[in-house]
């Protein structure tokens, strides 16, 4: 059943690659405007050129999508004045057979000549099928036809109104660059080359989606990358069958190696200086046009705690910012529900002193602790959405809301404890610290789920929703490489830039898992000052 | 969800020393926690002796177990009793061992919910516990060994970390006038307390057979560092048995049921750390979830393999439902278990983790030259 | 809480079911639904507070010489 209706749906697909361009002008013209249905964005210029003035020319392009000054200037300025003496029209015949072939051989003629002395457009490609006829007008470039030719040239004019390079929203750092990816495939590849300018850094594009056509580029650093993870990359970027990417978020979904884990499994970030660091470690990036988000793979657990400004800080000082990352990843995943723990089952192991003023505080609350914390933590998470939605101008008025309304007045009226409120806002500040937003996500979500762990089997139960938790971990592999290394697999020379940021000098070696070949970076070494001995020397021989 | 195509499908495969963390973790599984007691039952003063002696003995048996592994490279234990044993023998003595590792898996079961029921979470029924305990269990089996030894990894150093915060803060109280006169126990009292120790944490290493040569990577040099591994983790219960007898005294240490647990709850480092005994629950029952996947590994892959299945895969599930009943029903009450520990258990585990690899052993090289020509 | 871990239980065997129906092994159906068949009866029997005798006496009393010999020994 599902076969017949897979081949059913291939089936137009594969009409359209199949279908060539017709030598006749008017021909290809008429099947061009059926298929758009003559839309009004596309334009359709035909005109005469030639000696003669009786060769048929159409250039195609969709306006808005174009950049009108090299569309007019370089090549209808071109083509109708520029070369309007060439002999490129076809002497009349007679005979009408003989006619037909001649106007065949001279289109292809004029084509070659046009392509070859005339066309001042940088990147010109040749095209003869239907499909790419359509897939060059619809991306942006300008087509040129010749009556008689089977082949069509299409100029890469490509120019339409997009956001500058901006500062990036999420990611921020206080020190170290500040320039955002947009979402123009071009400018986000070329943002990457200007960091890299090595002859190795291979970027490929092809479009996916069979409606979308959205061009999806893979950059890497040839000779770094491992071989075979690239390979698995083009892999499932082909197997990719779907109608339209609006987003990287899509290519992250249909790439990914596990589909239910709350964790990410590709990375992404909006940062050029994050993207390419990843490249130079022989990550593989993906960048996806009509998103400011790169993706990055193989993406490993140690990486969502990493940000891009640990490297352009001291070292001591960023290893102590990771810790700290990782104590509030705890902190979020657990404080309420070790709360509930204490509260309800382990009384005992709260110090006396505290017990009796939080019992005091409880004394009025209504609900069991589960109740409470579940009422809090739905209510904040009420409140991030709403504040993420929300107009800028607003936002500060459902923080005061927030604040106020529902954290003190909640306490007056004795809904829930004060403690509840310091347990709950602790959580809510340390799920923000990660520096990515999506793996705070599964935290968040995770959350809850302990929280009924501890409801039903106190510190016992989530022990074993950690030991469940982990052995997930565990489980999950990024193209290939196991999500938990440097970790398990436990890889020595690794560690050095995992929980720990060691000093540049030290960090010589890339990623064991993610690139196995070429594994040294340029070693550097650590700067010392000259023993006096040597400057002793020095000034001797000077 | 898309596997890895290119790749082929991913071949587990475990390194040596995530191997030899779980075989660490696996030794002081139980022992940490109930030893001290048993050993100081029969060997009084010289519990630690008792368990140093153990430790030697033991070494032979892990020799033996590295004999059989070196004998048949590339082959887990069903392979080698069916190409021993010949086929149907070889089915049959598979079955036996896959019902000892479940009864083995069971008793655990019962050990873990029986400690929590007892001294943790007092108000909850028993089946809950083993429910949510075994649930872990078969989820990691079916996610894989690989999986099991990565966490194993993961685990281990807070595991280490906890337990050494209880030695180092347990050496004030250490009295060591608690166990003198030194030696004064008989070579029949010492022995006894050896052997049960053997019996519950070195005899049952043989299911970690299934695993061992054929999904460790790298195959050279594997002695030595397995030996250190032993006697690292040995050293541990060496340890926690003298700390507790001096600290405790003999005869309070041999009538607790957990007498590490209780040493944790006296602890009061300077008013900073109060309630270890959390540490030593939650590091032990993170050993014991260890040795219970192990087991229960055996178990499941041992009877699927000699039936014949696809995959261990398709009978985790069943096989744990089965192990959680069988827990509930295992020992009637704690004098039983303790009976039967000491009476049978002895025998059973005699049986299968010496008897049966040594027999194994014996038969595969007086047939060595039938088997190798079966080979090719 | 019965109810609950029946429940649970129910839908994580289905779960297994459906996952060993994609495979389509007859020998991985048969046995899994044996092995379920003898859990699930053991856990309602213990549910329903019907006494089974442990396992362990059968072995007790296959080693019952070698214990006793043991005993006799430390005495």
């Amino acid at each position: 059943m599902s076969r017949f209706f897979r081949s059913k749906r291939q089936n137009p697909q594969e009409n359209s690659t199949t279908i060539k361009l017709y030598p006749s002008l008017q021909q290809n013209i008429t099947h061009f405007k059926q298929t758009v249905g003559e839309s009004t964005d596309i334009v359709i210029r035909t005109f005469k050129a030639g000696q003669t003035g009786s060769m048929d020319i159409a250039v195609l392009y969709t306006s808005g999508l174009v950049n009108n000054e090299l569309v007019h200037d370089f090549i209808l300025d071109t083509l109708m004045s520029e070369i309007r003496k060439t002999p490129l029209d076809a002497p009349a015949h007679k005979s009408k057979r003989y006619k037909t072939k001649h106007i065949e051989e001279n289109g292809n003629k004029a084509y070659q000549l046009i392509k070859d002395y005339a066309m001042t457009g940088g990147n010109v490609t040749d095209i003869d099928t239907m499909e790419k006829l359509f897939l060059h007008v619809l991306s942006g470039d300008t087509v040129v036809m010749l009556d008689g030719s089977i082949q069509a040239m299409a100029i890469d004019t490509r120019g339409w109104e997009s956001r500058g390079v901006e500062e990036p929203s999420t990611q921020s750092v206080v020190r170290g660059p500040k320039e955002g990816f947009t979402e123009t495939l071009r400018t986000n590849t070329a943002l990457l080359r200007r960091r890299i300018k090595d002859p190795n850094l291979w970027i490929r594009s092809k479009p996916i989606g069979s409606k979308s056509k959205t061009d999806v580029a893979v950059v890497y650093l040839h000779g770094v990358a491992d071989e075979k993870v690239v390979k698995e990359v083009y892999h499932r970027l082909n197997k990719i069958n779907i109608d339209a990417i609006l987003d990287s978020g899509y290519v992250e979904e249909l790439i990914q190696d596990e589909t239910y884990t709350p964790f990410p499994t590709v990375y992404n970030s909006e940062r050029p200086d994050t993207i390419a660091a990843g490249i130079l470690e022989g990550r593989i990036a993906i960048v996806v046009d009509g998103s400011p988000f790169v993706l990055l793979v193989p993406a490993l657990f140690v990486q969502f705690f990493q940000s891009a400004e640990d490297y352009f800080q001291r070292a001591d000082f960023s290893t102590l910012i990771r810790l700290i990352r990782y104590m509030a990843f705890f902190l979020a995943l657990l404080t309420p529900s070790v709360y509930i723990a204490l509260t309800t089952y382990h009384q005992e192991m709260i110090p006396t002193s505290f017990l009796v003023s939080l019992s005091a505080q409880r004394e009025g609350v209504p609900f069991p602790a589960f109740v409470e914390a579940l009422l809090m933590e739905i209510t904040f998470e009420i409140l991030r959405e709403a504040g993420v939605r929300l107009p800028k101008a607003v936002g500060s008025a459902i923080s005061i809301v927030g604040a106020l309304v529902l954290g003190q007045a909640a306490v007056e009226a004795g809904i829930v404890s004060s403690a509840m409120v310091i347990v709950v806002s602790l959580t809510a500040i340390s799920s923000f610290v990660s520096p990515s937003f999506n793996f705070a996500i599964s935290i968040r979500m995770l959350r809850f789920g302990f929280m009924s762990l501890a409801a039903t089997l106190g510190l016992f139960g989530i022990l074993f929703g950690l030991i469940i938790l982990t052995l997930h971990l565990a489980s999950l592999r990024s193209f290939g490489v196991p999500y938990l290394s440097p970790m398990a697999p436990f890889i020595g020379a690794d560690q050095k830039d995992a929980i720990l940021r060691f000093p540049r000098w030290k960090l010589t070696t890339r990623p064991r898992l993610i690139n196995q070949s070429n594994m040294d970076r340029e070693d550097a070494k650590a700067p010392k000052p000259e023993k006096r001995k040597r400057l002793n020397q020095r000034k001797e021989q000077e | 969800m898309m596997r890895m195509e290119v790749y082929g499908l991913v071949k587990e495969e475990i390194t040596l020393r995530q191997f030899i963390l779980l075989m660490i973790l696996f030794i002081i599984g139980t022992s940490i926690l109930l030893s001290p007691a048993s050993l100081a039952a029969s060997a009084d003063n010289d519990a630690w002796i008792s368990a140093l002696v153990a430790m030697g003995a033991g070494l032979v048996i892990i020799v033996l177990f590295w004999i059989i592994s070196q004998q048949f490279p590339e082959r887990n234990l069903v392979d080698i009793s069916e190409l021993v044993l010949g086929k149907w023998l070889g089915k049959a003595v598979s079955l036996l061992f896959s019902y000892f590792a479940l009864i083995s898996a069971a008793s655990v079961l019962w050990t873990v919910g029986n400690f929590l029921v007892t001294q943790i979470i007092v108000r909850t029924p028993a089946l809950v516990i083993h429910f949510l305990v075994m649930f872990a269990v078969v989820y990691g089996i079916q996610l894989g060994i690989e999986t099991i030894c990565r966490t194993a990894e993961i685990f281990f150093p807070y595991i280490v970390t906890l337990l050494s915060i209880i030695y180092l803060f347990s050496i004030p109280s250490v009295e060591i006038k608690q166990i003198q006169p030194l030696l004064d126990s008989s070579f029949k009292q010492i022995s006894e307390g050896a052997a049960f120790d053997i019996s519950v944490s070195v005899l049952p290493l043989i299911v970690l057979l299934m695993v061992f040569p054929k999904y460790v990577s790298e195959k050279k040099r594997m002695l030595p560092k397995i030996l250190l591994g032993y006697v690292c983790a040995y050293f541990f219960i060496v340890a926690i048995t003298f700390i507790t007898t001096t600290v405790l005294g003999v005869r309070v240490t041999a009538n607790q049921s957990y007498p590490t647990y209780v040493i944790a709850k006296s602890l009061n480092i300077e008013g900073l750390i109060q309630r270890a005994e959390v540490i030593i629950a939650v590091s032990w029952i993170l050993t014991i979830f260890f040795k219970l996947s192990m087991y229960f590994y055996a178990s499941v892959t041992v009877l699927a393999q000699t039936i014949g299945l696809t995959s261990y895969r398709s009978i985790t599930i069943p096989m744990g439902l089965i192990t959680i009943a069988l827990s509930l029903i295992i020992y009637p009450s704690t004098i039983y278990a303790n009976d039967w520990n000491e009476t049978t258990w002895l025998w059973f585990s005699l049986t299968f983790g010496f008897v049966y690899p040594l027999l194994l052993s014996v038969i595969g090289r007086l047939r060595g030259k039938s088997i190798s020509s079966n080979n090719s | 809480m019965w109810l609950i871990l029946l429940m649970v239980i129910l839908v994580w065997s289905g779960i297994g079911l459906k996952g060993l129906r994609k495979k389509g092994s007859v020998k991985d159906m048969a046995t899994y639904i044996i092995l379920w068949a003898i859990g699930t009866t053991g856990l309602m029997l213990y549910r329903f507070g019907i006494s089974i005798p442990t396992p362990l006496d059968g072995i007790a009393y296959i080693y019952h010489p070698l214990s006793s010999l043991w005993k006799q020994w430390f005495a």
